[in-house]
């Protein structure tokens, strides 16, 4: 299973850059999720890797061959589209054996191939079935079975569940973890869906504006966001972004209270708490105080949007079902642990003792 | 109202339903009327007298005069009419699919995304515009044998040109060569099918194949056959009917020696020339079975390869 | 004059002839008074030709109601050329709305045998223009089984043209009395102009026919007929003509390389305007042709654009061949006629008389299209007096005048236009050598009789 490799890769449309230069390596076998919001160049990337989209600047390489120029058919990749992209004037089997016969492979080692991987994918009845006759998730299996049958170094995932339903889209990601295990294949798999990637991902790599803003697996991703784009993008309910002033005693609340661990000489940080590490308590242990917007009972989990005095907006994510109104006055306490803090610049600080959470 | 146990609201659900589907079935009705009176005014009742006319002595002037099958006999013994079907087909024969594969060809070309290709589409789409007459004379001057600008160029290459229009035996070939002109519409016809197949299919058969004629033939031909399948139709229909650019080029005689002497010219000479309606309304009788016939057949093995979007389930 | 002023399309050859009016179904635009026809008005239709020529006719249909206390005439120009026309003009008679006079550039026998036009014999009887003052010839170009469908007011006349600085650069006498006065003499005398230089023709002498329209008065000229219409029998596969064909195609075989499509690569020798088809300029204006064969519609186009590379050419009798007796001449007339369903025939018949001799006579000085009724005082076209003064100009009227009187009859048969076409392709195939002579004639017989038995039954 192949290696891929970018190295200072760049793209523009007319003056306007896309792609600012990125570097990364994927791994032989690993599963690596591009995520980041619309626009950021993630499905660019995937289609430069592909071969869809020239390259202006830097290279791509696969199994350590140089592909930056190769057309796609010669780079070893297959890629499963948003849309299917099935060819709609062909049966399953045909879609799936258009490559084979193309390449030359003898008529009845292209019937092998198909015969295996429809059994694979549980699609060995639908082979006689043409694309319009199928269901969504039917041909986005077609479609994964078309990438599977040439046996490619590096699959390439664009939004390929987006247009299922929730059900469906839950089903088939856990058919391409379970391929992604059973084959031992380089996966690289772009959605803007947070979920897919923490589910699927070795690694994730965020993207915003053509950039990296952050490699690392899901966990790393989650819990040291490397800066607040990622905090806030990774996680729902969002992160809390708090603004706060570093003083020589520890972290300082715009609103008053002050945390624990890093000292600083009064610099602007941004403290970010997941919804989870906020707990009710009393107004007299609170460190926030607001009044409750928005109830969201999720039934094992209730939601809570709070406005704060100071005009800003905390999140608490609590678990149960808490009977609370609309309009109640909420008392929330912050547990630093998993917190972070973020400098001026937007990048992450290491938090020094964030366990000692008292003031 | 009737009285029935059923609760009010399943009584009154499918009659409203009802009602709408009349309303819109009139409504669909109203907005046809105009075309099903246009067709019935302009095409089923010329049709109609067509077919009576074709077995009438009629001179234009005066009423027809019933002859029976006498104007399909003399069809059948006019030299003219067999000598203009044939050339009339062997244009068609090769015409038609020189046509399309050029046609193709430059939907191709134009169907590539460049800053200059809705230029290059407007350009090839206005030759159309031109006055069928004005084409045909243009083309006559430029395939002057001596002092034609064609000729001189070719002469000037070394070639031994032909005399295009002059010579009987290069006259027809000539004739289909000016027919590939313009080729407008087929392109923009085959350049909308092409640009309704999807990108991500295109991009699938480039991840598939490296070779381009691979996806031409295995993917991009099939997906456009319903257009191959209108330009094919209509190019025959047009073929058949091939008139003006013969007649300008050949006059009422199809000169020279007959190489350019068309079905429809034959037609409308006896028509309009000898005032021979009845011969001519036959000829147009023969001409409609012809290309009935043909379409039909057309249509019959369309169904083994021409692939519909909307098709089978 | 202008190179506008000639109205009649036939200078142009068949073929750009049609391609102005080829186009079947082209929407034609038809001026709102086109229909409005009334009793006490006259409407005339012409088929096309130039400003001027609509200008003339406007000009004296308007001066002749006005006299005649008629109400506005009204004269619609061009409702689109030759079929087109034809067609316009069969659906108005077909609809009961026609003109109450139109003038046609196609014979009127066809379409006044069918019964479209009304017959003038009896209103000829007793006026102004009866029967007798007519060249027999000319009128036959109207008439069918004895009735006179229309009136040939003046007419293009087919005669000889030379020129005479070609003719004394050889020494030869160029007066008109000199030229030649036999196919023979013509065929020999035309040697001494035909210069070929590889397969280009550089200069050539006279030219064996091949206009279909004009090939009766060769037959004419060889003692024969195409058309015999009392008997109404076609001759043309006769003696005669089989003679007059072989004759053109040794002299082509002999002269011209057996090959009219070098003569045409060389130059427009076949008439004396610029090909339409092929651009080329007439060899007759450019001095590369001694003479040829033309309708004296050419005196008014001859100046204009390209202007002769000489001054001085004449006009002569048509030779005649070796079963001829005497010279004829042919024309190819402007013909008038009342549709059927006229609102005022006797105002329209009475117009046609006041054309016929008065009126011609305008439209003679400024177009030249020569007046026929034989009591037509003709004075010379101005143009042609300015340009080769009055002598030489009333020497040409008086020639074609002449002419005008010893016309062979053509443009009388109910199948003219099926005759012409059967005629083209027989020559195309002779000249061609697709056929032989007596072979192409004789199927050109066989179809134009057939054609015209099937017209003339029941």
């Amino acid at each position: 299973m192949g290696m891929v490799q970018l190295s200072g890769v760049r793209k523009f449309y007319g003056a306007l850059e896309v792609i600012k230069g990125i570097d990364l390596t994927v791994e032989p076998g690993e599963l690596v999720v591009f995520v980041g919001p619309s626009g950021c160049g993630k499905s660019t990337l995937l289609r430069m890797i592909a071969g869809l989209e020239d390259v202006d600047y830097g290279r791509v390489e696969i199994a350590s061959k140089d592909v930056t120029e190769a057309p796609p058919a010669q780079r070893g990749v297959a890629m499963v589209f948003q849309n299917y992209a099935l060819y709609p004037h062909m049966t399953a089997f045909d879609n799936l054996a258009y490559g084979l016969r193309r390449a030359g492979l003898a008529r009845n080692a292209v019937d092998k191939r198909v015969q295996e991987t429809a059994a694979l994918l549980q699609i060995s009845d639908l082979l006689k079935r043409k694309p319009k006759a199928m269901s969504g998730g039917q041909r986005q299996r077609v479609a994964i079975g078309r990438a599977i049958v040439r046996k490619p170094e590096v699959f390439l995932f664009d939004e390929p569940l987006s247009n299922l339903d929730a059900a469906l889209r839950v089903e088939m990601r856990s058919q391409i973890a379970r391929l992604h295990q059973e084959l031992a294949a380089t996966m690289i798999f772009v959605t803007h869906d947070q979920v897919e990637a923490m589910t699927l991902a070795d690694r994730i790599v965020v993207l915003n504006a053509g950039r990296v803003e952050q490699i690392g697996t899901p966990r790393e991703v989650y819990h040291s966001p490397a800066n607040l784009f990622v905090a806030g993008f990774i996680g729902s309910p969002a992160m809390n972004l708090l603004p706060a002033t570093l003083g020589p005693s520890g972290v300082a609340l715009v609103s008053g209270p002050v945390l624990g661990g890093h000292s600083g000489t009064g610099e602007a940080v941004t403290l970010g708490v997941r919804p989870d590490r906020l707990t009710l308590t009393s107004p007299e242990s609170a460190h926030l105080s607001g009044e409750a917007k928005l109830i969201e009972h999720l039934g094992d989990e209730t939601i809570l949007h709070l406005a704060l005095a100071d005009g800003g907006a905390l999140t608490i994510k609590l678990a149960g079902d808490v009977a609370l109104t609309i309009g109640a006055r909420v008392h929330a306490r912050i547990d630093m642990v998993g917190a972070s803090l973020f400098g001026a610049d937007g990048r992450a600080m290491r938090l020094e003792g964030a366990r000692e959470t008292e003031a | 109202m009737p009285i029935t146990s059923a609760p009010p609201e399943a009584a009154v659900l499918p009659r409203r339903n009802r009602k709408a589907q009349r309303g819109e079935a009139r409504a669909g009705v109203l907005f046809a009327l105009p075309w099903i009176i246009g067709m019935t005014l302009f095409v089923a009742i010329p049709l109609v007298v067509t077919f009576y006319i074709a077995q009438t002595k009629f001179q234009i002037i005066g009423a027809p005069k019933w002859v029976g099958m006498q104007n399909y006999e003399a069809l059948w013994s006019d030299p003219a009419f067999w000598k203009s079907a044939q050339n009339t087909l062997i244009f068609a024969a090769i015409s038609v699919p020189v046509k399309l594969i050029i046609a193709l060809g430059l939907a191709l070309l134009l169907n590539r995304a460049t800053a200059l290709s809705g230029f290059y589409r407007t350009v090839f789409y206005l030759p159309f515009l031109m006055p069928a007459v004005a084409g045909s004379v243009v083309f006559m001057l430029l395939l002057t044998p001596n002092a034609g600008p064609v000729n001189i160029a070719l002469e000037a290459m070394g070639l031994n040109p032909p005399d295009w229009l002059l010579d009987p035996k290069a006259a027809l070939w000539t004739l289909i060569l000016l027919s590939l002109w313009p080729l407008g519409v087929e392109t923009l016809v085959f350049l909308g099918g092409l640009q309704n197949i999807p990108k991500d299919v295109s991009e699938a058969a480039d991840l598939d194949s490296p070779k381009r004629w691979h996806k031409l033939v295995w993917i991009t031909l099939p997906l456009i056959t319903p257009m191959v399948l209108f330009n094919l139709v209509i190019g025959i229909i047009y073929s058949f009917q091939v008139f003006t650019q013969a007649i300008v080029i050949g006059g009422t005689t199809g000169t020279p020696a007959e190489a350019t002497l068309m079905y429809m010219v034959v037609l409308y000479r006896a028509a309009f020339r000898y005032f021979n309606m009845g011969l001519a309304a036959a000829m147009a009788t023969v001409l409609f079975v012809v290309v009935l016939i043909l379409t039909l057949l057309i249509f019959k093995t369309a169904r083994s390869w021409v692939h519909y979007e909307g098709g089978e389930t | 004059m202008s190179n506008t002023t000639f109205a009649v399309p036939r200078q142009i050859s068949r073929r750009g002839f049609l391609a102005s009016s080829a186009a079947l179904g082209t929407a034609m635009v038809l001026p709102s008074g086109a229909f409005a026809q009334a009793e006490g008005q006259l409407l005339l239709w012409l088929p096309g030709g130039s400003e001027l020529f609509c200008k003339i006719h406007t000009g004296l249909l308007e001066g002749f109601s006005a006299g005649a206390s008629l109400g506005a005439a009204t004269t619609v120009c061009g409702l689109g050329q030759d079929t087109e026309f034809t067609q316009s003009l069969i659906g108005a008679i077909t609809a009961g709305n026609p003109p109450d006079i139109s003038m046609l550039w196609d014979s009127p026998v066809s379409l006044g045998a069918q019964g479209a036009f009304m017959p003038l014999d009896d209103m000829m009887k007793g006026s102004k223009i009866p029967l007798e003052t007519w060249p027999a010839g000319l009128l036959s170009s109207c008439q069918f089984k004895g009735v006179t469908y229309g009136l040939p007011i003046t007419a293009g006349v087919y005669s000889m043209w030379y020129n005479e600085e070609m003719f004394e650069a050889k020494g030869i006498p160029s007066d008109r009395g000199s030229f030649p006065k036999t196919w023979d003499e013509m065929r020999k005398m035309s040697k001494e102009f035909t210069v070929w230089d590889g397969d280009k023709l550089v200069s050539a002498g006279f030219m064996p026919n091949r206009v279909p329209e004009t090939m009766a008065i060769w037959s004419a000229l060889n003692g024969g007929m195409m058309f015999d219409e009392t008997n109404l029998k076609y001759q043309i596969d006769s003696e005669q003509n089989i003679e007059m064909m072989t004759f053109f195609l040794e002299w082509l075989d002999e002269e011209y390389k057996g090959d009219f499509n070098l003569v045409d690569r060389s130059g427009n020798f076949l008439d004396g305007y610029p090909n339409s088809t092929t651009g080329m300029g007439p060899a007759f204006r450019e001095g590369r042709q001694a003479g040829m064969q033309s309708g004296s519609w050419l005196l008014g186009d001859i100046f204009a654009d390209p202007v002769p590379s000489f001054e001085r050419w004449n006009l002569a009798a048509n030779p005649v061949g070796a079963s001829g007796s005497s010279s004829v001449s042919g024309t190819w007339p402007n013909w008038f006629v009342i549709p059927v369903g006229s609102k005022n025939p006797q105002a329209a018949f009475d117009y046609l008389s006041y054309l016929a001799i008065e009126g011609s006579v305008q439209w003679y000085q400024q177009i030249p299209d020569v007046p026929t009724n034989s009591q037509v005082q003709r004075k010379a076209p101005a143009g042609l007096v300015e340009k080769r003064g009055q002598a030489v100009a009333d020497d040409i009227t008086a020639f074609l005048g002449e002419q005008a009187a010893v016309v062979t009859p053509m443009w009388n048969s109910p199948v003219q236009s099926f005759y012409t076409d059967q005629i083209a392709r027989a020559v195309e195939k002779i000249y061609t050598k697709a056929s032989p002579v007596k072979d192409a004639l004789g199927e050109a017989q066989a179809a134009t009789q057939a054609e015209l038995e099937r017209v003339l039954a029941g």
